[in-house]
């Protein structure tokens, strides 16, 4: 196809992201949208006066979600609970050095020992996206349970002796894009998905362990 | 001042002012909402508009070959559409005008 050969591996994952956020939308319409969105990058690509389709067009998914608002079509429950997650995690982008350093950093000025005790961290052993798929049915917490999700760079190599909590070995992968900031596996490489809960979450045992079975 | 949130209230108005003006594809209509002083407007909420008011029927659409690149999807107003312009316009101007007492009465004194 003519618009194809114009595209570059990063606007087919851009491309390939946003249509995973059109889920919702009538195929009809997805395809249409799709289109354009080829021939828009198609556009760029010629003018080249950027580095990355990102650095333009913004994160996928949040791309996708305006452009379903802006279509007058429903954006779908869990999408809307995305942005705010996103709104949620906006401060935090890196995770360097020391657990607790990490969650001082991160969780400023309400970074209590409460916090601290139920920290939690999780292998995750294939490339994933944090959002709240993850939250809700991976931590199986909701998603305002929690203050912070952090990753940690990619490591090469993950082992269970890694582990400080256990692993979850039956993690479902859901293809969507990462939250700005993160830095999530590569290449099978290993993360670890960082989570602390809110004080409500806490207090009312809602932040599980992790699942070791 | 962040425009973006006033400039989706009348995006509609500003997308259908530029395509009456003569059919345009959407990398073509981004660039001049921009060059109009219209900077802050994300290209999906352009790419969403155009749809909507597609499906509305106030505009019309029609694919344009386009050498050494994509096809072009072009996007012409539609007699609906031209009403609708029209109304959107002097809603504007409506507000416009409203928004010009309400701040001649707030100006301070002196200023």
């Amino acid at each position: 196809m003519r618009i194809q050969e114009h595209l570059t591996s990063e606007s087919e994952s851009f491309i390939a992201e946003v249509e995973a956020g059109l889920g919702s939308i009538n195929s009809a319409d997805r395809d249409e949208m799709l289109d354009e969105l080829r021939s828009h990058i198609s556009q760029l690509l010629i003018e080249g006066e950027y580095e990355t389709i990102r650095e333009v067009l913004g994160e996928p998914k949040l791309y996708a979600i305006e452009l379903i608002k802006a279509s007058g079509f429903d954006v779908p429950a869990q999408q809307s609970r995305f942005q705010r997650l996103v709104k949620l995690q906006a401060g935090s982008k890196v995770l360097i050095g020391s657990i607790s350093v990490v969650l001082v950093a991160a969780l400023g000025i309400i970074a209590h020992d409460y916090q601290l005790r139920s920290f939690r961290q999780y292998e995750v052993s294939q490339s994933v996206a944090i959002d709240e798929y993850l939250v809700e049915n991976f931590l199986n917490m909701p998603v305002t349970d929690v203050v912070e999700i952090l990753t940690h760079e990619a490591i090469p190599l993950c082992s269970p002796t890694n582990l400080r909590e256990g692993s979850l070995e039956n993690l479902k992968v859901v293809n969507q894009s990462p939250l700005p900031g993160n830095v999530l596996t590569r290449g099978g490489q290993c993360m670890w998905l960082f989570v602390a809960p809110n004080k409500s979450a806490v207090e009312s045992n809602k932040f599980p362990a992790p699942n070791n079975s | 001042m962040d425009n973006s949130q006033v400039l989706k209230g009348v995006l509609d108005v500003a997308v259908l002012s530029v395509v009456s003006e003569r059919d345009v594809y959407g990398y073509e209509l981004v660039k001049r909402l921009r060059e109009l002083g219209i900077s802050e407007i994300a290209e999906a909420s352009v790419y969403g508009t155009l749809r909507r008011l597609y499906n509305a029927g106030e505009m019309s659409a029609y694919l344009v070959a386009s050498d050494g690149g994509p096809h072009r999807k072009y996007y012409s107003l539609t007699s609906q559409g031209f009403k609708s312009l029209k109304v959107g316009l002097s809603d504007w101007a409506s507000f416009v005008s409203a928004m010009d007492k309400v701040i001649a009465v707030s100006q301070p004194k002196g200023a």
